[in-house]
């Protein structure tokens, strides 16, 4: 059964998703566009026009790439909501399965579309920092062709020297923070998952109640990434005090493992909530 | 009660059933119900408006949690298994309006094994309805026929259907009542509930009057006109008059 629930989650979901992924492609096209308005020579007179078409450039896409990363977790919100708290929710609730199958399919659809979403915007801004190098970097060459050799250069450099300035291999850490990244996408949705349905509570402002709960529980999670933080300020506080020269990883790594034991009971404590409202506090209207 | 299935149990048991709204002023919407259904009967659920009829139809389909007692159907706590036997047709509509009628019947068929593809085709031709059609584009009765197919083409134990023709002509219900009684098999239960009641009269076995969330009467088409000398629809008017 939990095949057959995710085949229908992800039919709904799949659409509203190539939307956004579209509004992506516009956007880094876009921002490509403006990138290669862009003059190499930086001249007196089109130095600032090309200032001017960075700017521009680099605001479009981090306004595009937010967008549509909000854009997709508002879409899994609203699909939740329908499917299983409004009319939709009699038939999502009446089919023969567990809630926890239910909660299970919704949960790794909604994961998968922005884990997509994610990696479009890795590979857009790929294509960026490809639109860039070959444009502006490389004024010398000027040409596509020792890209490839360039950019294999570039990553012999950084696992020579990611060690020696970082304390960890290139890629330990590429695989550790891919790991951080999932977990950290999980949760995310698992937060707003939760939130609609302690929204639910709220039975006269049901959206109202998603939204408030949404921000107070964003706001606890806050409080605790700062608290999270603190071993690392103490190490650099510490570092500079002794004048040791500390490498990166080892400072950042405490606040990066709280931040994933963090995130994964988040994921685990609005699963729960979840199982909890769909079960116990069910209350179609 | 256990878990487990037993032919033994009644279809659908109800022991000192209460719900209660804390949110409403702690409004009690069913109160100390209790409750016993057999197999192969067509019951009709009456009452006036806010008597607790769709809040006990949610609580055996385990939409809405109990405040206290149980809800028993094959000697089941409504849960997956139960909702295996139960066709539910509730009185809003559920379908998802992007998706095509044809869609609808290939999600039913995927999730209900008891599910007839051909019986639902079959409806569908018979009340003129495309199964191309995207749900949106369907008028609203429309949309109640095309549910009320989708319940009525499951082999399910026992139907429960709130207010199957409220919104739907008179022609299309008369249709829909013969599809109700032609799709009933001597080993289920149908559940009714409707205000419309002359209607209905003619096509029910028991009914079960309800009132202010308490069991009222629970009796026989039968007896009330021996007994009352009157239609189901005549005696309720008299019972129910403000």
């Amino acid at each position: 059964m939990l095949g057959k629930l995710i085949k229908y989650e992800w039919r709904g979901l799949r659409f509203p998703l190539l939307i956004m992924l579209g509004v992506l492609g516009v956007a880094t096209l876009l921002t490509c566009l403006l990138i290669f308005t862009i003059n190499p020579k930086y001249d007196s007179v089109a130095s600032g026009l090309s200032v001017l078409s960075l700017i521009l450039s680099i605001m479009l896409y981090y306004f595009g790439i937010i967008g549509c990363s909000v854009g997709t977790m508002l879409i899994i919100a609203i699909r939740f909501y329908k499917t299983t708290y409004t009319d939709q929710g009699y038939l999502t609730h009446t089919l023969p399965v567990e809630t926890k199958t239910l909660l299970a399919a919704k949960t790794i659809t909604s994961v998968l579309c922005y884990l997509l979403m994610l990696l479009g915007i890795a590979a857009t801004l790929l294509i960026i920092i490809g639109a860039i190098y070959t444009h502006i970097c490389n004024l010398s060459a000027y040409e596509g062709v020792y890209l490839d050799q360039q950019i294999g250069e570039l990553f012999a450099e950084l696992s020579d020297g990611f060690r020696e300035e970082y304390g960890i291999s290139f890629g330990a850490f590429v695989t550790f923070y891919s790991v951080f990244m999932v977990v950290a996408c999980i949760s995310a949705i698992m937060t707003v998952l939760g939130c609609v349905s302690l929204g639910q509570l709220y039975t006269k402002h049901r959206i109202i109640g998603a939204i408030i709960a949404y921000f107070a529980v964003i706001s606890v999670q806050q409080f605790i990434s700062y608290l999270a933080m603190l071993p690392t300020y103490s190490r650099m506080i510490r570092a500079e005090a002794m004048a040791e020269t500390i490498p990166m990883f080892e400072i950042i790594s405490p606040t990066m493992i709280i931040s994933l034991l963090w995130a994964v009971a988040v994921s685990v404590i609005m699963h729960i909530i979840n199982l909890h409202m769909m079960t116990k506090r069910l209350n179609l209207e | 009660m256990n878990e487990q299935y037993t032919t033994a149990a009644p279809l659908l048991q109800i022991n000192d059933l209460c719900k209660r709204y804390p949110n409403m002023g702690n409004y009690m919407s069913v109160f100390h119900m209790n409750l016993t259904i057999p197999r192969g009967r067509i019951i009709g659920l009456l009452g006036p408006n806010g008597c607790g009829k769709t809040t006990l139809i949610k609580m055996i389909n385990g939409l809405l949690a109990p405040t206290s007692g149980a809800v028993y159907i094959n000697g089941m706590f409504p849960g997956a298994e139960s909702k295996r036997v139960i066709s539910y047709l509730p009185e809003r509509t559920y379908l998802e309006n992007g998706m095509k009628v044809r869609q609808m019947i290939d999600y039913f068929a995927d999730f209900y094994a008891d599910f007839s593809k051909e019986k639902a085709y079959s409806m569908l031709e018979s009340l003129g309805i495309s199964p191309e059609a995207r749900l949106k584009t369907l008028s609203k009765g429309t949309k109640e026929k095309v549910q009320l197919i989708l319940v009525m083409s499951r082999e399910a134990e026992l139907y429960i259907l709130d207010e199957p023709i409220a919104g739907v002509d008179p022609a299309a219900r008369d249709y829909i009542l013969r599809t109700i009684i032609t799709n009933y098999n001597p080993n289920s239960t149908i559940i009714l509930s409707t205000h419309l009641i002359s209607d209905i009269e003619s096509v029910l076995d028991d009914v079960i009057f309800m009132k202010n969330g308490s069991l009222m009467l629970y009796t026989s088409v039968d007896a009330i006109r021996s007994q009352q000398n009157k239609s189901v629809d005549a005696y309720f008017r008299e019972v129910y008059a403000c």
